[in-house]
């Protein structure tokens, strides 16, 4: 990594915070305009028009917008306290703001979820990786044949059905018909690592699917046009084996692209897979804003986007640097 | 570099490579048919030919490189017995690269882009011997010192042209005694095009084959460039090597050459020593691709014999034309004053494409301007046809400033302004007929009803000799030689007092040119137009133009009447230039090596 490199990393880095900045302002600013008053969830029952309004002035919603966006912006750095004296309620930093319905922060609320969509999204995508790159190279190398054509049609179905339906189906054949997986629930890794995997395996399997498909047809067409490419004819031309020129020179020229879309894509998993979330009972940070938004919980659903656009965020950021990194030309 | 040349004993040896009936088909085409060739240590093999005629799959058919699709058949006999075509993968890859190898027409496409040079040598090393790193980077350094890539002068020469590229790389310093070392911790794009291909002939070598296949392998390149490639593979053929030379390139097969195949639509027409063939052609394609190839110094004689004929015949194109009188009809067409066009990027120095460029077209004139890659042509060409602003300096076209011009003006401008572009299936919508390509200006600029219009097609069509029944074809249905003259009918079509020609010719196969650039002059003559024509070839720049201006790295170095900056340059890069241009005629081409070596 030469000093060029690094410059361009310290670039994306800055610009990246200068987007989460106002990515938190903008979200902030479209929520406070919600038609719900969120005082009225906070103010308890039952709920009298004195009661509401501390619970307003309580909420710091008594304050003009912008007043309202700096104290969310140095509560995420330094934290906040809501209200005054005895009844006042601490929220540590980064507070993400506090949910009155759950009686929580909204960051230890997201902490406490995290673990399992993590669990989720990483695991898929160490799967959907392999699986993908996999794919797409015999089919690539296998362009015509069965193979082929059997992994081209399996893509074909990834990329068209829904999570939820193939959660279901997998659910209903392998949960309940064959009976050979558990089909919901979440165990912490520190309770049962063994526990953990097996619960996993159906919810990774259903996301590994559907992102695999894309990548197994993004790889064969990288791959084919790679191969068709004078840098590997020249490379033939040396005597180098198919095996070497596949695995040292067109691998690395058909993963450089592909890597960062891997960041990509992870970090909008990270967010919250919402409806694999859903489709398995994993109590991850989608359900946690599944629950939010049915139950207007407003606190909760601004912490969770600004949660999410800052993974995405960062993820982008990754996916920038590995893209550098990867690629000597840029 | 590697023996000197009076090493060279031309006495007959057995060949290392045998083909007989090579047959080359892809799907329902029979690319090469029963072509049969030898390879022998210490002579160059030209196999010649225009594009389509089989030469590149017929060589690399031989060693299975030719495309997925093609079929080869036939024999290709190493002189141990070892037998080739549909020998299996194994077998192949133990000859290639060890006993028989390649170079490649693209030398930037040829490596990979992701691998250092040191890495890509290590590859090719270890795909025939073990050898532990330190000797293997041993190893690339002698290959590198071989092809010149080392410590010695013409690194320095090449590494100096290629300012840019090493600049890019952050290692402007020129060339040390580290410079194989820097190239072996280079990624491709770090380094200029004739570096890159001196380490693609590197790596060809880095097993010693006997064979050397080379495609095309200084079409891509500067003119000086390739005179240094044609030198290091003429030093190789002379150590021993067996070379087959893959061009399309009367000058280079003058100029290296000891034998020649030529080739036509897959079949081998004549075949001898390059000096017979040269002196008494007997094929009628062999005698036709030889008068078709423009040379420096005679195209002075016939422009001007042409200009008479066509004088008498058709008085009224004298010139300037007395047609509708330009907005001051005294003033150049195009002058640029003091111009100065400057890239600045962040983090690197401001480049200077066009640097204080005074240049001037009066109205009915061919002004040639000539130039390697990277000398700013391009970017001038822009400039005039004010895709470009200018940093500083002053424009004028039709005696207008540019700079300050309303939009309306500008256009108005623009409307008496043609382009043509050298890759004309690029410049021409690939969906569109090439009727609605060249009735576009004239729907952009001019009022015509649509019969009008149609007409005016049908017109333009005929002037750049095409038949106007074509007007409903797509340019992928059309040759690459009627796709220019669509180009050339668009460029024209609002009848323009300046055309800018590209590199108008450049794609196009010589016998092809010729008759593009005949009838591409006779119409400049006929119309009066102006025209600023840009070429990296100088016959073919003397061959239209009139007076020629001569860039270097963004500045003017030469600029004067055609005849004499070519047949007595007073520049010392302009020399470089014009000697380094093969001429397609072996004894005058050794005469100007020698002279060119001596100097």
């Amino acid at each position: 990594m030469n000093r060029r490199t690094l410059a361009r990393i310290g670039v994306l880095a800055t610009q990246t915070l200068l987007v989460l900045v106002i990515i938190v302002a903008l979200t902030f600013m479209v929520f406070s305009a919600w038609p719900a008053d969120p005082a009225l969830l906070a103010c308890g029952r039952p709920c009298t028009p004195d009661r509401l309004e501390s619970a307003r002035v309580f909420l710091g919603y008594d304050q003009p917008w912008y007043t309202q966006v700096w104290n969310y912006l140095t509560g995420i750095v330094a934290g906040r306290t809501f209200g005054e004296g005895a009844g006042a309620i601490h929220c540590d930093a980064p507070c993400l703001g506090y949910s009155f319905r759950l009686g929580a922060p909204v960051t230890s609320l997201i902490a406490s979820r995290a673990p399992v969509t993590a669990s989720l999204a990483i695991g898929a995508a160490v799967l959907w990786l392999l699986g993908g790159v996999l794919a797409g190279m015999v089919s690539a190398l296998r362009r015509g044949t069965f193979a082929d054509r059997g992994i081209m049609a399996l893509t074909v179905v990834g990329v068209s059905a829904p999570s939820y339906l193939l959660g279901l189906l997998g659910i209903l054949v392998f949960g309940f018909t064959l009976d050979m997986v558990p089909v919901a629930n979440y165990v912490p890794f520190s309770t049962s690592p063994i526990d953990w995997a097996w619960h996993l395996v159906l919810p990774w399997t259903v996301l590994a699917f559907i992102n695999a498909a894309v990548y197994a047809r993004l790889v064969r067409g990288h791959m084919l046009e790679n191969l068709g490419l004078d840098y590997v004819r020249m490379a033939r031309s040396l005597g180098l084996t198919e095996r070497t020129v596949i695995s040292r020179q067109v691998l690395p020229n058909v993963l450089t692209p592909v890597i960062p879309l891997v960041a990509l894509d992870l970090g909008a998993l990270l967010g919250g897979a919402v409806i694999t979330e859903r489709v398995f009972s994993m109590p991850g940070v989608g359900s946690l804003l599944m629950d939010a938004v049915g139950q207007t919980d407003l606190p909760v659903i601004v912490g969770v986007t600004v949660f999410a656009a800052a993974i995405v965020i960062l993820a982008n950021l990754v996916a920038d640097i590995l893209a550098t990194v990867l690629d000597p030309r840029i | 570099m590697t023996t000197a040349p009076g090493a060279y004993a031309p006495t007959p040896t057995r060949p290392v490579l045998t083909a007989t009936g090579v047959t080359v088909t892809f799907p329902g085409v029979r690319a090469a048919d029963a072509v049969s060739l030898t390879a022998v240590p210490g002579r160059v093999v030209a196999l010649l030919g225009e594009s389509g005629s089989g030469k590149s799959v017929t060589a690399m058919g031989l060693v299975g490189l030719a495309p997925g699709a093609a079929t080869v058949s036939g024999s290709a006999e190493l002189a141990d017995g070892t037998e080739l075509i549909g020998a299996p993968r194994p077998v192949l890859d133990a000859v290639r690269g060890a006993r028989v190898a390649a170079v490649f027409q693209e030398p930037m496409r040829a490596l990979n882009p992701l691998l250092t040079i040191g890495a890509q040598f290590r590859l090719a090393l270890a795909a025939h011997r073990r050898m532990s790193a330190a000797a293997a980077r041993d190893r690339a350094v002698t290959l590198l010192g071989q092809v010149g890539l080392g410590a010695d002068a013409g690194a320095v020469a090449d590494a100096a042209g290629a300012a840019d590229a090493a600049d890019a790389a952050g290692a402007g310093g020129g060339a040390t005694s580290g410079t194989a070392e820097r190239v072996l911790a280079s990624y491709p794009h770090e380094l200029s095009g004739g570096q890159v291909q001196r380490v693609c002939i590197a790596l060809a070598l880095a097993n010693e084959p006997e064979v050397l296949l080379a495609d095309e392998p200084t079409t891509a390149l500067d003119v000086t460039v390739q005179a240094q490639i044609l030198d290091l593979l003429r030093d190789l053929a002379r150590a021993g090597m067996a070379v087959i030379l893959i061009t399309h390139d009367m000058g280079v097969v003058a100029d290296i050459a000891d034998d020649v195949v030529i080739m036509r639509e897959g079949v081998i027409v004549e075949r001898g020593a390059v000096g017979d063939i040269f002196a008494h052609p007997e094929h009628p394609y062999t005698r036709m691709l030889l008068d078709a190839v423009p040379r420096l110094g005679a195209g002075l004689v016939d422009h001007a014999v042409d200009a008479a004929a066509v004088a008498d015949a058709e008085p009224v194109a004298t010139r300037p034309p007395t047609g509708p009188a330009e907005p001051a009809a005294s003033a150049p067409v195009v002058a640029l004053t003091d111009l100065t066009v400057t890239y600045t990027r962040r983090g690197r120095r401001p480049f200077h494409a066009l640097d204080h460029v005074d240049l001037r077209i009066d109205a009915g004139e061919v002004v040639g301007l000539v130039g390697e890659s990277g000398s700013g042509k391009s970017t001038l060409a822009n400039v005039v046809t004010s895709l470009q602003p200018p940093t500083s300096g002053e424009v004028r076209i039709l005696g207008q400033r540019l700079d300050g011009l309303a939009p309306a003006e500008r256009r108005r401008i623009q409307a008496r302004t043609g382009i043509v572009f050298q890759d004309p299936a690029g410049s021409l919508n690939p969906r569109a007929t090439i009727g609605a390509s060249i009735a576009e200006p004239l729907v952009l600029h001019a009022d015509l009803g649509a019969a009008a219009r149609a007409e005016r097609v049908a017109e333009l069509l005929r002037l750049v000799e095409l038949d106007p029944a074509l007007a409903g074809r797509f340019p992928h249905e059309m040759s690459g030689g009627q796709r220019q003259r669509v180009a050339i009918a668009r460029a024209i079509a609002l009848d323009p007092a300046l055309v800018v020609a590209d590199e108008p010719t450049s794609a196009l196969d010589v016998s092809v040119q010729a008759a593009v650039l005949e009838m591409f002059l006779a119409l400049q003559r006929r119309l009066g137009f102006a025209c600023l024509f840009i070429s990296h070839d100088l016959a073919v720049v003397e061959e239209v133009s009139t007076r020629v201006y001569v860039l270097h790295a963004g500045r003017v170095v030469e600029a004067g009447p055609t005849s004499r900056v070519l047949l007595d340059p007073q520049d010392p890069y302009t020399r470089d230039l014009i000697a380094a241009v093969p001429v397609p005629d072996p004894a005058r081409q050794a005469e100007r090596r020698a002279a060119r070596h001596a100097g």
